[in-house]
């Protein structure tokens, strides 16, 4: 019967209706108990639709009577049985097309074609969510956030912090199997450089798919699988939703006392084209903001060309205590933030980052210094008030073309710190005052060419940066040396250092068969200007002190070098050898006494690399290199209220040898991952340190003296993820053996400085309602020096730590938390120290609003006051730092 | 540790023979050309006598005219395998396969190609060392739609029984999604099938669903020789027999699920 209602429908486009109605007609007159409802279905352009879903309910109701679907020629059949309605409904639901309704009439035949209208595809989405915990393709290991994160965790550092094989140090490095990755993405853009901290610290975990570890990542993309590289880069895979929208963390907290606020807004978007992320963030709570600004992946040539800030001159103040740095940091810290990537053409990228910083700290700390000398012991004692007003400008603009067949990349940054401090020091009643700006610009370019089979890159470095500080003294300090042993009012020194550094080079590949071949050509110039004064003043008089206490400088470094790298790769192994030669021509010029000397030197370096299996890979890494410099500056410069520095000193040499080992163990199944390390460094110089202290006063200047200094570190870490209990554990050992030399009071001082530590970090989710995070830190430091044949031995510091961080999930969305510190300090014959600070939070999560409220009691305990005790050499220091008493902080967080 | 990583050897070489066969092996199917609507991803598992024999997620892509079902495990080894042959070739040096770099236990072997036009499915297969595919008479589709209702995924289902010769199977299906398709051999209900139970021990359940947008993606399906069911059992007894002497089948030491 079906046979003969197709042939009527195909011969519906022939024969004229009323013929086709009376066919019809006459053949259902057969009283089969089915009904059938034929027809086409086209869009309003008259085109065949396919992927349609017909079905046929009664008028009301969700009984199915029929249903159907359509061939390649949009007709359809749909036959159901003879109900009791005479009323029918028939549901169209078609993928792009808007979903239509038809009401019928029940018959046993009817034909239908029905016109829909095409729309957008709205039709439910799931994004597929590999349940995997952990998977592995090719060198990329992919975390399913899902698996990894709790509801208590907001931003994306949260959960990274406890990925198996990761770790992010106290400055929000990011470590991959203890290396430091050398990039961090998102959605497979670079929009920060190494400041990637603004990512972790503001992208809602909510919009993460997965965090991505790219193992053994090279950077540009045209040298992929030529170039070497042993670190790994991490890179942020975002859900489709957060791809499609602007992303949003504001945080807004008050509290007291004193007055308290929190506040942060950040927007950040993801897509195809266009990457941005603007944040405005002030607090004055201890959160340092300036972290957010680290770049936490150098370049070599920012830190040859000076590129980092540093204070020539200085402010002595007690070491920071071992405590969360929001306990004992007094601030008021602003931060504002731009950055952007877009496209410029199908190859160009151009980014551009732009920050603007401003903090005034205040600190109040009490330290008592004692030098443990052969003959006698001084003990210095400060007790410090200070505060500081900070500035910071970081601008960068970038163009970027990395791509399998051309890269290019040119970045200019500037960067500009203004920085002034006060500081008095109650116990001998010394006013300090120090102004240390910094700029510094780059222009930073690096392109890769390919000429047929061979690759040349050109790379060139090119920066300035100026360092005009002083530091102003009263009381005048070192009467005798510097006065006469007369009264009066006060130092001011002055100095500043300009440098201007170039390093470019030509560089030429050539791959033959499992050998890659790199030869680099280059010029090094560093150029550095020095000059520094100090003056004297009583009232308003500015004199000269006695002597000569001025300095003008001009060190130039000017390097040619030859660097040839041979890269062999096997089947499982790899050894790259680099051998750079270099004929240098140094130069001294202070106010026209003249130093020159014109070096060639030849620095090797091998690294090898060896996978075992599939779990265990080794590297062998040796290095020796040797390098000189001058650093004499003859005159006394005041580095700070009590220290005074002089090297008169020819052509500063070093020669460095260094071996390092390391086994790296990785199972992505069992999410187990472990590593071990053993490096030996040996540094020989031709300079030595000598002391002089003059009650607290310290005299240091430079002797020409054979100086080796040894250097031993072993460490070992274990990091298992135990997937069904959802508790990570982490286990690291680490041991580091120090041996050098100083003249201390005219006499030799060898120093032996062991370090042990032993770190326990656990974190669980043992069920929905409660996470737990407990860590622990023991350090052993133990210090021995010899001086003339007799051994000392110093007590030694123990410091032991504890953090428990726990979170439980109450009723209606609340949500508790507590977190418990416990610190312990000793130095053996003083009274062990023992620290307890608590915080008690409690939150509400309103769901639909996305938002948190939250209010939190921190150091619950009102612990005011933290003393510690630490080794530097044979100096014991005994600090107390003055912390933030018991405060009440309410929050409401809002992501979007 | 011997015995595992030389079974883990033959399973690799097992592929890399398979590669070279995709390589040289005709194209003669026009499904390849069609653009992919959708792309559903299922997880599914078999477990008989309490043993887990299969546990795998699954992708099935619909385009106009067709949906193939097919292990996205099986889908990455090959690209893996693949990338590791195009990376040897751009560095010069042999491809270090990597065991561990692959999924290769409770993995779905099989590949099902269905026609919506046709409503027929092609059951593909790997037999000794080529793919063989033939067309699957014995499927039945009198699926018995009833009125309960749940949610699935967020996706609002309607349950379906079958009823097959050796087995039960309970269906649920998602109206809104107006796809005739479903995991394994399934299809024919009105809208996609979401999850599937089996009195044999198979599940399925839909963990997503993607729509292509862009227009781009086009049907990959493997490239396979159609034979009569009859020729396919054949090729299997000759491929076991071919074992049993120690014949050269990549499938050598690995019992087939």
């Amino acid at each position: 019967m079906l046979f003969l209602y197709r042939i009527i429908l195909n011969l519906t486009v022939f024969l004229p209706n009323k013929i086709i109605i009376c066919l019809l007609v006459t053949i259902s007159f057969e009283g089969y108990s089915q009904n059938v409802i034929q027809g086409t279905i086209k869009d309003e352009t008259g085109k065949i639709v396919n992927n349609i879903n017909l079905i046929l309910y009664p008028r009301t109701g969700e009984n199915i009577l029929g249903y159907g679907g359509v061939d390649e020629r949009g007709r359809f059949t749909i036959k159901y049985p003879n109900v009791a309605t005479d009323s029918i409904r028939l549901e169209i639901i078609g993928l792009a097309y808007e979903r239509k309704i038809l009401f019928l009439v029940s018959k046993s035949y009817q034909l239908v074609n029905v016109q829909v209208k095409t729309a957008v595809n709205t039709l439910p989405e799931i994004i597929i969510k590999d349940e995997r915990p952990i998977t592995k393709k090719s060198d990329t290991i992919n975390y399913n956030i899902k698996s990894f994160a709790n509801k208590n965790d907001r931003v994306i550092i949260d959960v990274i912090k406890n990925l198996p094989g990761i770790k992010v140090t106290e400055s929000g490095q990011i470590l991959y199997q203890n290396k430091a990755i050398n990039k961090f993405y998102v959605e497979g853009q670079d929009l920060l450089e190494g400041r990637y901290n603004l990512t972790t610290n503001n992208l809602p975990v909510n919009a993460v798919d997965a965090v991505q570890i790219l193992e053994n990542h090279q950077p540009v993309r045209m040298l992929e699988g030529i170039e070497e590289t042993d670190r790994a880069a991490l890179n942020i895979k975002l859900n489709a939703n957060a791809r499609m929208k602007l992303i949003g963390n504001v945080n807004a907290g008050l509290g007291l006392s004193p007055f308290l606020r929190n506040n942060n807004v950040a927007l950040l978007k993801f897509n195809q084209n266009m990457q941005y992320i603007n944040a405005v963030k002030n607090n004055n709570v201890g959160v340092n903001l300036d972290k957010e600004l680290n770049d936490l992946n150098l370049n070599l040539n920012t830190i040859l060309s000076g590129g980092i800030t540093q204070n020539l001159v200085n402010i002595i103040k007690a070491p920071t205590p071992p405590v969360n740095t929001e306990r004992y940091t007094f601030n008021n810290n602003t931060l504002a933030s731009s950055n952007q990537i877009f496209p410029l053409s199908k190859l160009f990228t151009l980014k551009y980052n732009i920050a603007y910083e401003n903090d005034k700290l205040i600190n109040n700390s009490d330290a008592i210094t004692q030098v443990y000398l052969p003959s006698d012991t001084i003990v210095i004692n400060e007790n410090q008030t200070g505060y500081n007003t900070y500035h910071k400008l970081i601008s960068r603009l970038g163009i970027e073309a990395n791509t399998q067949k051309i890269f290019f990349k040119d970045i200019f940054n500037f960067q500009r710190i203004w920085s002034s401090e006060y500081n008095y020091i109650s116990s001998n009643a010394v006013n300090q005052k120090l102004s240390n700006p910094f700029i510094n610009l780059y222009n930073d370019f690096s392109s890769v060419i390919k000429i047929k089979n061979n690759l040349l890159g050109v790379n060139s470095y090119i920066s300035y940066s100026d360092l005009p500080q002083y530091l102003n003294v009263t009381p005048g300090q070192y009467k005798k040396l510097l006065n006469n042993d007369q009264e009066y009012d006060g130092l001011l020194q002055k100095i500043q250092s300009r440098t201007f550094f170039l390093n470019n080079s030509v560089s030429f590949g050539k791959k033959i068969n499992k050998l890659y071949v790199n030869n680099k050509l280059g010029v090094l110039a560093n150029l550095q200007h020095l000059n520094n004064n100090l003056d004297l003043f009583t009232g308003d008089v500015i004199f000269s002190p006695t002597g000569s206490f001025q300095n003008d400088i001009e060190r130039n470094q000017l390097k040619l070098y030859n660097e040839t790298a041979l890269t062999y790769r096997m089947k499982k192994a790899s050894i790259v050898t680099i051998l750079n030669i270099s004929p240098t021509h140094l130069s001294n010029n202070d106010r026209g006494i003249k130093q020159s000397e014109n070096e060639i030197f030849f620095n090797y370096s091998i690294r090898s690399k060896y996978d075992i299996n599939q779990f265990f890979t080794n590297s062998l890494n040796i290095t020796v290199q040797r390098d000189a410099t001058y650093m004499s500056n003859a005159s006394f410069v005041l580095q700070n209220y009590r220290s005074l520095v002089s090297y008169e000193i020819p052509l500063y040499k070093t020669w460095d040898k260094s071996i390092n080992y390391s086994l790296n163990y990785k199972n992505i199944v069992t999410a187990m991952f472990a590593n071990l390390g053993i490096s030996f460094s040996r540094k020989n110089s031709n300079i030595l340190m000598k002391s002089k202290f003059d009650q607290d006063l310290i005299t240091q200047t430079a002797i020409v003296q054979d100086n080796p200094s040894d250097k031993l570190n072993f460490s070992g870490n274990v990091n298992k993820y135990y997937l069904s209990i959802k508790t990570g554990i982490d286990i690291g050992v680490n041991y580091a053996f120090t041996k050098f030399k100083e003249i201390q009071q005219g006499a030799i001082n060898n120093f032996l400085n062991k370090t042990s530590k032993l770190t326990v970090r656990i974190n669980t989710q043992p069920n929905k309602w409660l996470v737990l995070n407990h860590s622990l830190e023991f350090t052993r430091y133990k210090n021995t020096s010899k001086q003339n044949g007799n051994y000392i031995e110093y007590d030694p510091v123990h410091f032991f730590n504890q953090n428990c961080n726990l979170k439980a999930s109450l009723f209606n969305d609340y949500t508790a938390k507590l977190n418990l510190e416990h610190y312990y300090n000793d130095a053996k014959y003083l009274k062990p120290v023992n620290y307890f600070f608590a915080d008690f939070g409690i939150q509400k999560t309103l769901k639909k609003q996305k938002i948190d409220l939250s209010a939190t009691l921190s150091n619950i305990f009102n612990v005011k006051n933290y003393t510690s005790y630490s080794y530097t050499n044979n100096y014991l220091l005994n600090s107390n730092y003055t912390l933030r008493g018991r405060t009440l902080l309410f929050k409401a967080d809002f992501q979007f | 540790m011997h015995t595992h990583t030389h079974i883990n050897k033959m399973v690799l070489k097992k592929y890399l023979i398979l590669i070279l066969l995709f390589a040289f092996s005709q194209k003669n199917y026009a499904q390849k050309n069609e653009t992919v609507l959708a792309t559903v991803t299922y997880k599914i598992s078999q477990v008989r006598n309490q043993q887990t024999l299969i546990n795998d997620v699954c992708l099935m892509d619909i385009s106009k005219n067709y949906s193939f079902f097919y292990s996205k495990n099986v889908a990455e080894n090959i690209a893996k395998m693949k990338e590791a042959f195009e990376k040897a070739s751009a560095t010069g040096v042999k491809p270090n396969f990597n065991a561990a770099d692959f999924v290769i236990t409770k993995i779905y072997r099989f590949y099902k190609l269905h026609s919506f036009s046709k409503k027929e499915t092609i059951n593909i297969q790997s037999v000794g060392n080529q793919m063989l595919g033939y067309v699957d008479a014995g499927y039945t589709n009198n699926w018995e739609i009833k009125p309960d209702t749940m949610s699935i995924n967020g996706l609002k289902c309607q349950k379906a029984i079958l009823e097959r010769s050796s087995s039960i199977i309970t269906g649920w299906f998602c109206k809104d999604i107006p796809f005739q398709a479903g995991p394994f051999s399934f299809f024919g209900l009105p809208g996609l099938i979401v999850k599937t139970s089996s009195s044999d021990g198979w599940e399925s359940e839909l963990t997503g669903i993607t729509y292509n947008k862009d227009d781009k993606k086009k049907m990959d399906i493997i490239d396979y020789a159609l034979v009569s069911e009859t020729d396919f059992k054949k090729a299997v007894e000759n491929a076991k027999a071919s074992r049993q002497i120690g014949g050269a089948s990549p499938n050598t030491g690995r019992k087939q699920n």
